[in-house]
């Protein structure tokens, strides 16, 4: 799940309908065989055969005879250029500025979760150039034929990116992808109401003084491998349906412990007191200082997170198949990876983008992060040393989904 | 034989309307539930044969739906919840409508008018305000606590299953009042005054004339709200958001809206049309009883 996922919004409640399929290459029977299969080195194979990337087993992304990139060297399109993103995530004045650059039009469309979004672009509904998708959605995204491989001499910003996401583990040599934000997941949680600051993820279990305050986040991949973390567990992409019955039972624990609640609000809940201890995203704490109530000083949140087997998301951003406009499209790419557009849209988001120019320490010391939230900023070594949550097989999704629904069920 | 379907013919646009616009989406999610899956999209693939429907999602859902297992706590939990609350609403409703129908006089249009105001705004708007004032230091703690009656901050929105029925209850009053409403306004009032004439008390006149007269309404009323209260999912996400208090429709948003198992959320969808529909049998065969009835008298 992705820290944009807000399925109670202040927006509108969206369904996703069931979309159309995309063209399947091959036959049903054979993708589902081949996701049943583990390849013979280690990683498991995901749809359309494509193996799901692991941090160990790193997957070069194949390029298809029918889905080629462009050519490089091409006139850019006059646009407008189609955007389809997480609500509220590009700073508005980056766009303008992209806009007043190449003299076209940006044109904007939101989606609220990814299942919606993915729907979308199945259904062949809409046309659009530009989407962010996270790792999750990668692999299926490929074997779908739904993003288009992209051409680096468009992308020569794609060196102010950290060396280590230049050449990620799930797309290597960047075939389909660049990256946008980097973020973790940790715990968000009210100096002032708690009695200590959490030190690890037992101070979920160990809140019962703070029964009905307490949240983690609604998204069955986060909140068990959260369980998972706890039992001192690291392969938060295992398959193994006892670990994940395990991990489930630790949450129905939570339950009955603490009255846990789910949802994804903790960027509003913790400032305003509604929650004092929640499962967060570290972007949601850097824009704590917009959601405090009046005369309520900023100091009072704060953010923890393992120093070691964090959990770190990375979002990206690919070029869609159909895209009208790839020349531009691939223009906006480079432009979001440029040093000083990169560190203006930071500056209104709060997740940080991936980029060497941004020095952690300079960004606290320049005030774009308070100091008290300062954990919330992603270096490079952390990501390094990290845990990312990655694509299952359809076997692996069935397991979790029903450790998920037990703990739901109540 | 022209002559003698002339006047049903008037029937054929709401019967082809029922056909086009109720079963076929009711087939379609027959299809989906015994359907498969796309592997690399989880997008749900329907299949449109009934020869070669899969039932392995529909039995998986059925077992977990016995006593003890999974969807059994939450199906009991649903139907809890939604009895209590049917109780609140009409507790709430009925004697509004009552007011409405048999004494407001000069203030009915009115009155009738702020009834409706509630459906100018969506559901979800309402249930959203609901935060703002249920918060820690929202409203109505705020008055509690001056007026005396709390001395801290009360959890309303700590995962509690009475906040939840009352959210319900506020939610769907306004779909009871205005039906109930209706069916109180079309007593004749002779048929009151008449009781009242026979020497009955207004208490008595109103248990054993208007209460009983008003029996169909209140059914009516009932099922109006009974049957999407059942499929609510969002006042838990919103009001509670604790896995202490998750009614069917989460389970449904569960499965559906996310992962590789899209048929279970519709083969749960099929089981609780399938209760509603049993339900709604009993409702009919309370109106055609009625209507009989009426004939014969």
């Amino acid at each position: 799940m992705h820290p944009r996922e807000r399925r109670t919004t202040r927006r509108h409640f969206l369904f996703s309908s069931a979309g159309s399929i995309a063209a399947l290459t091959g036959a049903d029977t054979l993708l589902r065989a081949a996701g049943a299969l583990a390849a013979s080195d280690g990683a498991p194979i995901g749809p359309g055969g494509i193996p799901l990337a692991r941090r160990n087993f790193p997957v070069t992304l194949p390029i298809y005879s029918d889905n080629e990139p462009i050519a490089s060297g091409k006139n850019t399109e006059k646009g407008p250029l189609n955007v389809f993103n997480w609500s509220d995530y590009v700073n508005p004045a980056t766009i303008k500025g992209f806009e007043k650059e190449y003299g076209v039009k940006v044109k904007i469309t939101t989606f609220e979760n990814e299942e919606e979004a993915l729907a979308k672009l199945t259904s062949g509904q809409a046309s659009f150039d530009v989407w962010f998708p996270t790792v999750e959605y990668l692999s299926r995204a490929v074997a779908g034929k739904l993003i288009q491989p992209v051409n680096h001499s468009y992308l020569p910003n794609l060196k102010n990116v950290w060396p280590s996401l230049q050449n990620p583990f799930y797309d290597v040599h960047s075939r389909y992808t660049v990256p946008y934000t980097v973020y973790t997941t940790g715990i968000a949680y009210r100096k002032d109401k708690l009695k200590q600051a959490p030190t690890g993820w037992d101070a979920f279990w160990k809140a019962k003084p703070y029964a009905g305050k307490v949240a983690i986040l609604d998204d069955q991949r986060e909140a068990l491998s959260m369980a998972l973390l706890h039992r001192g567990i690291t392969n938060i992409n295992t398959e193994d349906a006892k670990l994940v019955n395990a991990a489930g039972a630790d949450l129905r624990q939570l339950t009955k412990l603490v009255n846990v609640k789910t949802n994804v609000t903790d960027y509003t809940d913790v400032p305003t007191g509604a929650i004092w201890l929640a499962q967060g995203w570290s972007g949601d704490m850097a824009g704590a200082i917009n959601y405090m109530p009046k005369g309520v000083p900023v100091s009072v949140v704060g953010y923890w997170r393992p120093s070691k087997n964090a959990v770190i998301g990375s979002d990206m951003i690919a070029i869609l198949r159909g895209a009208k406009n790839p020349v531009l499209a691939h223009h906006f790419l480079n432009y979001l990876l440029d040093n000083k557009h990169g560190v203006q849209n930071f500056s209104w988001l709060g997740y940080m983008p991936p980029l060497s120019v941004i020095n952690p320490d300079k960004v606290i010391a320049e005030g774009y992060i308070p100091k008290n939230l300062g954990s919330t900023v992603v270096r490079e070594s952390d990501f390094k040393a990290g845990l990312t949550i990655l694509p299952l097989t359809a076997q692996g999704q069935a397991e979790w989904q029903d450790a998920w629904a037990t703990f739901k069920a109540g | 034989m022209i002559r003698r379907l002339f006047w049903p013919s008037f029937a054929l646009p709401g019967a082809i309307w029922l056909v086009l616009l109720f079963l076929i989406p009711t087939y379609a999610v027959l299809a989906v539930a015994f359907g498969t899956t796309d592997p690399i999209f989880n997008n749900p693939v329907p299949v449109w044969n009934p020869l070669h429907w899969q039932f392995a999602s529909m039995r998986s859902v059925l077992h977990e739906s016995l006593p003890g297992r999974t969807f059994w706590t939450v199906d009991v939990r649903t139907f809890a919840y939604v009895a209590i609350s049917l109780a609140g609403c009409l507790a709430v409703g009925y004697p509004v409508a009552y007011y409405l129908a048999r004494h407001a006089r000069r203030t009915k249009t009115l009155l009738l008018v702020l009834l409706i105001i509630p459906f100018w705004v969506s559901y979800l708007m309402r249930m959203l305000a609901w935060i703002g004032l249920l918060l820690p230091d929202g409203l109505v703690n705020r008055t509690l606590m001056d007026v005396g009656v709390l001395s801290h901050p009360y959890g309303w929105l700590d995962g509690q299953a009475s906040s939840v029925i009352l959210a319900l209850i506020y939610g769907y009053v306004p779909y009871l009042i205005l039906p109930l409403y209706a069916t109180l306004d079309r007593i004749p009032g002779s048929v009151l005054e008449a009781g009242r004439d026979l020497g009955a008390s207004p208490i008595r006149t109103f248990l054993h004339v208007t209460l009983p007269l008003s029996r169909h309404g209140i059914l009516a009323a009932s099922v109006l709200i009974a049957l999407p209260m059942f499929g609510d999912y969002y006042t838990n996400d919103i009001i509670s958001a604790s896995p202490r208090t998750t009614m069917i429709g989460n389970q449904i948003n569960l499965f559906f809206q996310e992962g590789s198992q899209r048929t279970i959320g519709a083969s749960l969808v099929i089981v609780l049309s399938v209760v509603l529909a049993v339900l709604m049998s009993y409702y009919l065969w309370v109106t055609v009883r009625a209507s009989r009835t009426t004939e014969l008298a």
